[in-house]
């Protein structure tokens, strides 16, 4: 702030203040950095309105994916285009753009419908860490006293009684192979969802 | 000093509170630069807000109906019993709680006489009356086909009473004469046939005359999965001798190149538990899918044959009751959708077991021309041109689709396509036979 004195006709003398230059320009220049801070904001609610729709269509892709591994696990089948719970596996991945995927996943000859589809660019599939691994999964139960699924005394498996005896009676032979639980992540620029399902490899019936 | 002479005459005209120290040009000139740039700014930057505002909502809308559709797609897609089905209208003597109505019975189940090798449907031994005796495979083929799966064989002799059952051990189950207390005889039935009822198989019925049968798909339960009830084809003929719905005039067999349709029903399943469906439960939303293609003219040309179909890709809902009410379409333009729905192509896959994979029946493709927003239930154009049906014989029965479909930002006219890839959770080439 300045003060000018200022002497106009009969000497009168009467001094007025105002801002310097650079006054005005710092105070421009704070009010442009607050703009920026609001349209900062703005965009910011842009940006999660936008990983919203990257969630809901990660989740139309996992289940895809799901219907498309469930209808090809076969056991049975000679691998290729069936797939078989050991095709499973953590680190198995794939491209849902580009159609592509590691393994017995990409012997399936027919693109993914996602191909080249723009709104699909860049969202990849893995299966996680979290996977149970091949027919390494079994539910398990607790009983209604005892819902702490944190505690593993707990929790038995599906062919235990509750004395954690065989369910199964020797005489009916083995049991069922287990499950494969997977762990499914889909990715997109380093911002991952994670799904879970769970297979048997039995398979849809041809 | 002429300067200050002229700024202190400048001033000296101003009022008091005006005459402060006075701003040079060039301060002014930066001065009002600056705030129109600032003021560029802000408007460059509220422009751009208010369009990213605005394509974010179009965006949202776009996703959230792709998740719809996506949802309507699998229900309709995934929980199909796709066969090859036959267009014909659902009549039948009598609906539950109608009159009877023998002028909308399809003449298919009224075709009395001789034609072929057909047996009666209407006068002695017809299979639509209760006449009595039934004899022989007539009698069969009538249990068999209206009362198989709707009673239960082992309380037959408990429902002697109410004409329901047995009447003595020896008789066939459900022997046509012992319905006699529902209908005096020569009436004619009036009860809604089952969704699968059966005649099937050549013992006796020459040539091979197969409408799809109770045990095939789950029974006739009423229940789900259950095709068109209405069609009377035979997919697991190894053969691929399809038999179709004679059109009034034709001769036995049907045209060597039948034209079929392809009905595929999904059932609301929040409404329906799998095995408590009743026909009369208004609760009950049947969707359906249809696809039909041009029909060859028959020769010669049959004189009540339907209008050749354009082909079509419809969505319709359906109460059961009364069948076929006003349809609404799932993707309504004025409902989900608004005008962003812009096209959409469907291609089914049959599953080759030779080849132990899906191979796109591309040549079934449906391909919808570019929509003006208006209702999917319309038109579709089949590309290329072609009077295929959907499903045809060497049991190329859909198992899988790929739909694509272009959905437009109401806001922007941005289009974006979204794809899925339906597999039909019922096999019925796997169902047992018999």
């Amino acid at each position: 702030m300045i003060t000018v004195e200022v002497r106009d006709r009969g000497s009168e003398v009467r001094t007025t203040k105002g801002f310097t230059l650079f006054e005005t320009l710092v105070a421009m220049f704070v009010m442009l950095v607050g703009l920026l801070g609001v349209t900062s904001m703005f965009n910011s609610g842009m940006k999660s309105r936008v990983l919203a729709e990257e969630i809901v269509l990660s989740q139309e892709l996992a289940n895809m994916w799901a219907d498309w591994v469930r209808f090809r696990l076969n056991d049975s089948k000679p691998s290729g285009y069936f797939l078989h719970s050991i095709d499973l596996v953590q680190g198995a991945s794939g491209d849902f753009f580009q159609s592509t995927a590691s393994g017995n996943f990409n012997a399936d000859p027919n693109k993914l419908p996602t191909y080249q589809k723009k709104v699909y660019q860049g969202f990849l599939w893995q299966i996680g860490p979290g996977s149970s691994g091949p027919n390494n999964y079994k539910p398990q139960w607790v009983t209604l006293g005892a819902l702490d699924l944190t505690n593993p005394a707990n929790l038995r498996n599906w062919d235990q009684r509750l004395d954690n005896a065989n369910i199964i009676a020797a005489s009916m032979g083995s049991a069922p192979a287990n499950l494969t639980q997977v762990e499914l992540i889909v990715t997109r620029a380093g911002r991952s969802y994670r799904f879970n399902y769970v297979f048997s490899g039995v398979g849809v019936r041809y | 000093m002429a300067n200050d002479t002229a700024r202190r005459m400048v001033i000296s005209v101003l009022p008091p509170f005006l005459r402060g120290r006075g701003y040079t040009l060039i301060e002014i000139m930066v001065v009002a630069a600056i705030s129109l740039l600032l003021l560029s700014i802000v408007a460059v930057i509220y422009n751009g807000a208010l369009k990213i505002y605005e394509e974010s909502q179009g965006l949202s809308l776009v996703y959230e109906t792709s998740r719809l559709i996506n949802s309507d797609i699998r229900n309709t897609f995934g929980y199909v019993v796709p066969v090859p089905g036959n267009w014909i209208d659902p009549k039948t003597y009598n609906f539950p709680g109608q009159p009877g109505m023998p002028a909308d019975i399809d003449s298919w189940y009224l075709n009395a006489g001789s034609t072929g090798n057909l047996p009666p449907k209407t006068g002695p031994n017809g299979w639509m009356e209760n006449e009595n005796p039934l004899i022989g495979a007539n009698k069969l083929l009538l249990d068999q086909m209206f009362s198989y799966a709707q009673y239960d064989q082992c309380s037959g002799s408990l429902m002697n009473s109410t004409g329901m059952g047995r009447v003595a051990a020896g008789n066939m189950p459900y022997n046509m004469s012992d319905w006699s207390n529902i209908k005096q005889y020569g009436s004619l039935r009036g009860w809604w046939m089952p969704a699968f009822f059966g005649k099937r198989t050549p013992i006796v019925v020459n040539p091979p005359n197969y409408i799809m049968q109770s045990k095939d798909v789950n029974a006739g339960s009423w229940g789900w999965p259950r095709a068109d009830y209405r069609m009377n084809i035979d997919i697991d003929n190894g053969s691929g001798n399809y038999v179709y719905k004679q059109q009034p005039g034709d001769t036995f067999p049907a045209p060597a190149t039948p034209v079929i349709c392809c009905w595929f029903y999904a059932e609301n399943r929040t409404f329906n538990s799998p095995r408590t469906m009743a026909l009369d439960n208004s609760n009950i939303v049947l969707v359906s899918m249809k696809f039909s293609y041009n029909q060859a003219v028959p020769n010669p040309l049959p004189p009540l044959h339907p209008t050749p179909e354009t082909t079509q890709l419809s969505f319709l809902r359906h109460a059961i009751v009364g069948f076929d009410l006003p349809s609404q379409g799932l993707l309504r333009s004025d409902e989900t959708t608004g005008s962003m729905l812009r096209a959409i192509r469907i291609t089914p896959y049959y599953f080759d077991s030779a080849a132990n994979g899906l191979i796109p029946m591309g040549d079934r493709e449906l391909n919808s021309t570019l929509m003006n927003g208006a209702s999917v239930t319309g038109s579709i154009v089949q590309q290329p041109p072609s009077s295929l049906p959907l499903s045809d014989p060497g049991f190329k029965v859909p198992r899988a689709f790929d739909v694509e479909y272009v959905l437009r930002n109401p806001y922007t006219f941005t289009r974006y396509t979204f794809a899925l890839r339906v597999y039909c959770q019922i096999d019925p080439l796997a169902l047992p036979v018999n």
